[in-house]
């Protein structure tokens, strides 16, 4: 079936040729990092995550939002999903594939990496996250691949691959939890130490993953001439709508909580990031773009009229996809160093060198992406060429 | 597919799969350790926990003995600003050492003096817990919570584990920031993560740790927390003391007489 | 015409497998003895290490990552050799008989070994 990866018009090579050329400047900088260490990033001994492990939190999210097409469509037989739960399978793999090179490209010595498996650690969260993230990769290769390979020939799948997806539900579920748990669970970081903190991880996941899911269905019917159903978009929206507001109103049980109990150590990371503290406040501006356009967002998602108006349904994507990701890419991670657990406020900027190795990860992921869509595509679309 | 090549590639990919499973059965490293990773004692005392008390009515305000000493002897590098910072020991205010303690109506003294902060060897420890390869671990013979440098992926869930800012991690090559390298003591590779050790490869020569050794007020007092007759269990009992962030109940093994 | 080709072919394929199978067996085909292979002497010969000469030549490395397991996550500090001598397991240890480190570098150097304990331990 990869055969139909290398059949593709002069667009289609581009774009593939534009994400190498990007990838291998991520790689140039990586080889960088390599040699000289970890200081090519912003980071420190106080902010000691920054925004790798942002990206592989928000990118946790977009993989398990894959379970938001492939519930309704298996387990109750929702048909309008039937074309866009391949394109969610395979965003998923991107998604994942993505997570495991963040976390490659953080630590500090990616050569002992396999000690994680070598010296199985079970009170350790990131054993148990490398372990579900590395099954939840395997479970959408195997059920997408098989799934779309029976389409080719025209038969239907075999009957094994029914419970691998079944399982692939629950699974989905279980990797955003554990990647919440990798914070949740420590003492002395307050604004991580919330049990809202997996149920709000899910919320915002199952708001931006079927906000990118969008917009990559629209990509698609613009560039590939691949529709994936009306009706499979509205009803995305809809998800999308109600995950979005659980999402703020979780957002909404964390003030709540920190404020009115006034202890001042629940209070301080969410001071810090949206109203400053000791007069410091470097995401203020970030956060609150994040409030209003998310807000906003929410507001365009609740007006039927609107919410089915193309324009304005793909303006409410963006805004979502961003709002979530400044929320949960930026703020959650760098609030949760800062202030320090010794009170101090420490800034923490990327670097060049880091900023060209995230965004060379995130190429890797899109053209991961862009190959398998292209077979899923081709494939979908086979009928349509013979006849 | 050609349905030969179907059933080679079924069969080799089993075949591989067995592979790894019989190896991982035998590969003695990857079977479980028995190093426990987190075995907190109860509150009744058992073994050798070493700890310290640290009397800060006799620490001197400017002194930095304890810090100098100790950052020698563990090759403990020098990059100026905080950048790339690595300490062990350190000094700041009271509000920072203490963030949960009452700051109305602060003592003088209190107020203006700095404090020693160090890794606290809790009795349960944060840090172990995260660690994903057991690189970091209490050693069941003496409660001192250390690392192994030769297993540390960098990770650094240790260092957000940590309450007390204890941790530091080598983000460039230590080497060049080492004013005099001390050979009793190894180095660090680039990419792993440091802290205190209490100095446990003194502690093995029958020495008592650097700082509390050379600190020329004899502020800091070392021993075994769960020998009722030691030193350090004498001015415990004579003392109100501090530990640091005891609500978070990881136990610190370090006490401060304020 | 057709045929032609395929001689010409045919001298491309066994031209090229020539080439390879040179390539690959160039080694053998030098003349001479390999290189002698350097032994260094520890300050104290007379003294006998922790582990047969033999034992020592070819498996340092597994008894510095015994030593280092459980004297780092063990506590067991003392190598006791089955004739009763007492080390203490560190690097230190041998280098108070292998004084120099030339001692490790000549052997690793020949053997194009590349251990990287001298990264952190025992600079000179």
């Amino acid at each position: 079936m990869i055969e139909k990866a290398f059949k593709g018009d002069r667009m289609y090579w581009g774009w593939i040729v534009l994400l190498l050329v990007i990838i291998s400047a991520g790689a140039f900088s990586y080889l960088n990092q390599l040699t000289t260490g970890l200081t090519l990033t912003g980071m420190s001994r106080d902010v000691s995550w920054g925004v790798y492990i942002a990206q592989f939190t928000f990118l946790v999210g977009v993989a398990a939002s894959a379970v938001m097409v492939v519930l309704p469509y298996y387990l109750h037989n929702y048909k309008a999903f039937g074309k866009i739960v391949i394109i969610g399978e395979f965003l998923a793999v991107a998604a994942t594939i993505m997570c495991v090179l963040f976390i490659v490209v953080d630590v500090g010595r990616p050569d002992r990496i396999l000690n994680v498996m070598l010296y199985p650690t079970p009170n350790s969260m990131l054993f148990w996250d490398a372990t579900v993230l590395n099954g939840y990769l395997l479970l959408n290769i195997v059920s997408g691949w098989t799934v779309l390979s029976a389409e080719r020939k025209g038969v239907p799948p075999p009957k094994w691959v029914k419970p691998v997806i079944f399982l692939s539900i629950p699974w989905a579920f279980s990797i955003h939890t554990v990647t919440a748990f990798l914070y949740a669970g420590l003492p002395g970081r307050h604004l991580w130490l919330t049990a809202v903190l997996a149920p709000r991880f899910l919320a915002s996941a199952f708001a931006a993953g079927p906000a990118i899911l969008i917009l990559v269905s629209t990509i698609l019917k613009k560039t590939a001439g691949f529709d994936a159903g009306k009706e499979a978009i509205n009803k995305l929206a809809v998800i999308m709508t109600y995950a979005a507001i659980l999402n703020f109103f979780l957002l909404g049980m964390e003030f709540f909580t920190a404020f009115y109990s006034n202890i001042p150590g629940h209070m301080h990371g969410l001071q810090y990031l949206y109203f400053g503290l000791h007069g410091e406040g470097q995401l203020v501006p970030y956060m609150w773009i994040s409030m209003i356009v998310g807000l906003g967002s929410v507001l365009v998602l609740l007006i039927p009229r609107l919410r089915t108006s193309m324009p304005w349904l793909i303006a409410a994507c963006i805004g979502i996809v961003v709002s979530i990701w400044i929320d949960k890419g930026v703020g959650l991670i760098i609030g949760g160093f800062v202030p320090t657990p010794l009170e101090k406020i420490v800034g923490y900027m990327p670097n060049f060198n880091e900023i060209l190795i995230t965004i060379g990860v995130w190429s890797i992921g899109i053209l991961i992406l862009t190959v398998l869509l292209k077979i899923a595509v081709a494939v979908k679309t086979q009928d349509q060429v013979k006849a | 597919m050609n349905e030969n090549r179907r059933e080679f590639i079924r069969k080799t990919g089993l075949g591989v799969l067995a592979g790894i499973g019989v190896a991982s059965g035998i590969i003695p490293g990857s079977s479980f350790e028995k190093v426990s990773a987190s075995p907190a004692h109860g509150d009744e005392a058992t073994g050798v926990r070493l700890g310290m008390v640290i009397d800060t009515r006799k620490c001197r305000d400017g002194c930095t003995r304890c810090i100098d000493v100790c950052h020698e002897v563990h090759n403990v590098p020098d990059f100026k600003g905080t950048k790339d910072e690595i300490k062990w020991i350190w000094k700041d205010p009271y509000e920072n050492v203490f963030p949960g303690e009452s700051l109305q109506f602060l003592s003088e003294e209190t107020k203006e003096g700095d404090f020693i902060a160090l890794c606290n060897h809790c009795d349960n420890p944060p840090c172990v817990r995260a660690c994903p390869t057991k690189a970091t671990f209490k050693r069941n013979w003496d409660g001192i919570v250390t690392m192994d440098y030769h297993r540390c992926i960098g990770c650094r869930f240790c260092m957000a584990a940590c309450p007390y800012g204890a941790r530091s991690f080598n983000w460039r090559d230590p080497r060049p920031a080492i004013k005099k390298i001390d050979q009793a003591y190894p180095t660090r590779e680039r990419g792993v993560v440091e802290k205190c050790n209490f100095c446990s490869e003194r502690l093995s020569q029958n020495m008592k740790p650097a700082c509390v050794a050379e600190c020329p007020e004899g502020a800091l007092t070392f021993g075994d927390l769960n020998d009722p007759h030691s030193e350090v269990r004498e001015l415990l009992k004579n003392n109100h003391t501090l530990q640091r962030k005891s609500e978070l109940g990881t136990r610190p093994s370090v006490f401060y007489i304020i | 015409m057709r045929r032609k080709m395929k001689i010409k072919e045919g001298i491309l394929i066994a031209g090229g497998l020539l080439l390879f199978f040179f390539a690959v067996t160039y080694a053998f085909w030098q003349e001479g003895e390999a290189k002698k292979i350097p032994t260094p002497t520890a300050k104290a010969p007379d003294k006998h290490c922790v582990e047969s000469r033999e034992y020592m030549r070819s498996s340092h490395m597994l008894l510095l990552d015994k030593w280092r397991k459980s004297a780092v996550r063990e506590g067991e500090r003392i190598h006791v050799t089955p004739d009763g001598r007492e080390f203490e397991k560190n690097l230190s240890t041998c280098f108070e008989c292998h004084v120099s480190r030339g001692f490790c570098v000549r052997c690793h150097s020949y053997a194009s070994a590349k251990p990287n304990c001298f990264e952190c331990h025992h600079e000179m």
